[in-house]
């Protein structure tokens, strides 16, 4: 069997593609982002479809690459009856994400200052391998962290109440169970709270450089040359390691329960045992541990902002647009065949994209939709999109995460030798600043798809809908 | 046949090829590649020594949650080794001592961020002249 062209935007991987397939695969892409389609990936998609209780199709998102077990910019929903939950749908970084903080600045006033500001949020915001954050945290306040997320750190000074209203379900998930956490997990964590990591994490200053929507812009409070700051990252080692360790358990229940997997990293369980159970307490934990670290970074990039522009935080304006998750697996409503049905929603490498009026949005985005958060390279752009009515019936309520790499990291290496990324983006107009040794050439643009290429066929398959896109000013990268 | 290892990438992550005439040779061939893929582990210093147990039901799982457990020990302690020396191995058991030193950013590259070994494309192979294993890391 081999894929078929649905229609401009969307591919079909038949029943058939690969032996016990239960559900088709849907694949958004059109045909110049086709040329980068792995064969991998395209497997990847068709093994998620193996998986028991898989509903209507398993889905990938246009920034489509080949992971472990499932592909990057995957979606599957499972039933709660009969389906099932797996680690490696969600990946190891647990609620790697990405936040969005508007300022009442504009790209006039910032870029005589870029290049403090680029130092000073450096200094502030420790990144790169080996770093460690500024809090120490004891295990009490670990545990307290897993349970509350974002708002244990508000209640502990870093932000706003109003920020938790602006976040992704609030900013934590309840029924985490920190009694689940291995001591290796507390371990990873407890030094890093409130670092960026490295790879494709970032924070960029960012400035509007066009508005597709004027009515949503104007909603969530973004005009034309105003300067906003973006924060990529996830659950850091925390994460890595409830990954890992439940990898292990699930290894054990795919014997036990006696389900055949066509791959070893689609390990899972079934949705109603206590493998599963604890893997979902787990899981919400590290999502808490990644909502408390965008917080805590969004604070000192706040701090460092006042700092380096001696304005209060009023004048500053730097509210909160909204914080997704973009690796997870969540209970949601939705209707299948005009029925209410709750189903597992696994996203790796995908964002929830609700649609407007959903429950779930906040009172101040009900009439317009959830913000989708979508970074581009650090050269290119990134975009703000809002959900949509059809990608809710179509997708899960599901669109793209960003670009989805092109060149591995020795191709980009070897691209780059002899060439200063540096250099080159400063002539752009933005000025980076990395920890890494090679983080620079291994994250340039070309290593990327481009980002508009993707936005564009998740606008035209309708599955999320066009608000804004942000242009790069500074990058921080690890 | 001297052992050895190299690295491979795949679009997002990173792999390593280890080759070895026994699978000592390959664990310990392994850690090595972990450690030199997270900094420059040439000129670094020797100030700490760990021994290290690691059980697992199979070879392969032993491979992962022994290079699992150096990722663990990089992330909570910073600790790196430079020279690996596999003491007792047998298909459900690994002990190991590792002779390193902490990372410490003034001192020490910044490489790659690993998150873990994973089991997918892993390989463990018997070859004519020794075996080879195939390990990829999200990073």
């Amino acid at each position: 069997m081999n894929i078929r062209r649905i229609d401009k935007y969307r591919i079909e991987v038949p029943i058939g593609y690969v032996d016990g397939m239960r559900v088709p695969g849907i694949i958004y892409i059109d045909e110049i982002l086709e040329k980068y389609l792995e064969e991998d990936a395209i497997r990847q998609v068709a093994n998620v479809a193996t998986l028991p209780g898989i509903i209507k199709a398993s889905y990938a998102m246009p920034d489509i690459h080949t992971g472990y077990g499932f592909a990057i910019g995957g979606v599957a929903a499972f039933d709660l009856e009969d389906g099932v939950v797996s680690p490696g749908g969600v990946g190891y970084d647990i609620n790697c994400g990405v936040r969005l903080v508007r300022s009442n600045l504009v790209k006039e006033e910032v870029i005589p200052k870029i290049r403090t500001l680029v130092e000073v949020l450096s200094y502030e915001i420790p990144s790169g391998v080996g770093s460690k954050g500024k809090l120490k945290l004891s295990k009490n306040d670990e545990r307290q962290l897993m349970l509350k997320g974002a708002k244990w750190a508000v209640e502990n000074g870093f932000g706003e109440e109003d920020d938790l209203l602006h976040t992704e379900s609030g900013g934590y998930l309840e029924d985490a169970d920190p009694s689940l956490i291995s001591e290796k997990a507390y371990e990873r964590g407890r030094s890093q709270q409130g670092t960026l990591g490295s790879g494709n994490h970032f924070l960029e200053i960012q400035y509007v450089e066009e508005i597709y929507d004027k009515k949503a812009a104007d909603a969530l409070g973004l005009f034309p040359d105003q300067v906003t700051v973006m924060i990529h990252t996830g659950s850091r080692g925390f994460g890595h390691q409830i990954c890992t360790d439940f990898i292990e358990i699930m290894a054990r229940a795919v014997k036990k329960y006696n389900i055949f997997l066509p791959d070893r990293e689609l390990a899972c369980a079934p949705i109603k045992s206590e493998e599963a159970r604890q893997y979902i307490a787990a899981m919400k934990a590290a999502a808490n541990y990644a909502w408390a670290n965008r917080q805590c970074i969004m604070h000192w990039t706040r701090e460092s902002f006042m700092k380096v522009f001696e304005m209060s935080p009023r004048d500053l304006g730097m509210k909160l647009i909204y914080d997704v998750a973009h690796n997870i697996a969540k209970v949601e409503e939705h209707i299948i065949d005009g029925k209410k049905i709750k189903a597992i929603v696994h996203r790796k490498g995908a964002t929830r994209a609700f649609p407007p009026g959903h429950p779930e949005l906040p009172e101040i985005y009900k009439n317009i939709g959830q913000p989708v958060l979508i970074p581009g390279d650090m050269g290119r752009a990134s975009y703000v999109l809002l959900g949509t009515k059809e990608g809710m019936e179509e997708s899960f309520g599901s669109t793209c995460h960003g670009a989805g790499r092109v060149l591995s990291r020795h191709q980009a290496i070897r691209q780059a030798k002899g060439r200063s990324i540096k250099k080159e983006l400063e002539d752009e107009g933005i000025i980076v600043k990395s920890a890494g040794r090679e983080t620079l050439a291994e994250e340039m643009s070309e290593a990327y798809k481009d980002i508009n290429n993707v936005v564009e066929v998740v606008a035209n398959a309708k599955i999320s809908k066009k608000v804004a896109r942000l242009r790069p000013l500074g990058v921080i990268k690890g | 046949m001297q052992a050895f290892f190299e690295t491979f990438d795949t679009t997002g992550d990173v792999g390593l090829n280890v080759y070895g005439k026994t699978l000592e040779n390959i664990f310990q061939q392994a850690a090595i590649g972990l450690f030199s893929l997270i900094t420059d582990i040439k000129n670094m210093e020797i100030n700490a020594t760990k021994k290290i147990k690691i059980r697992a039901d199979d070879y392969e799982s032993l491979l992962i949650n022994w290079l699992n457990e150096l990722v663990f020990l990089f992330d909570s302690e910073g600790f790196i080794g430079k020279r690996v020396k596999i003491l007792e191995l047998t298909e459900k058991k690994l002990i190991a001592l590792i002779d390193g030193d902490f990372f410490d950013e003034k001192k020490h590259s910044k490489g790659v961020l690993i998150k873990a070994a994973t089991y997918h494309k892993l390989k463990l192979e018997r070859k004519n002249t020794g075996w080879k294993a195939t390990i990829l890391f999200d990073i």
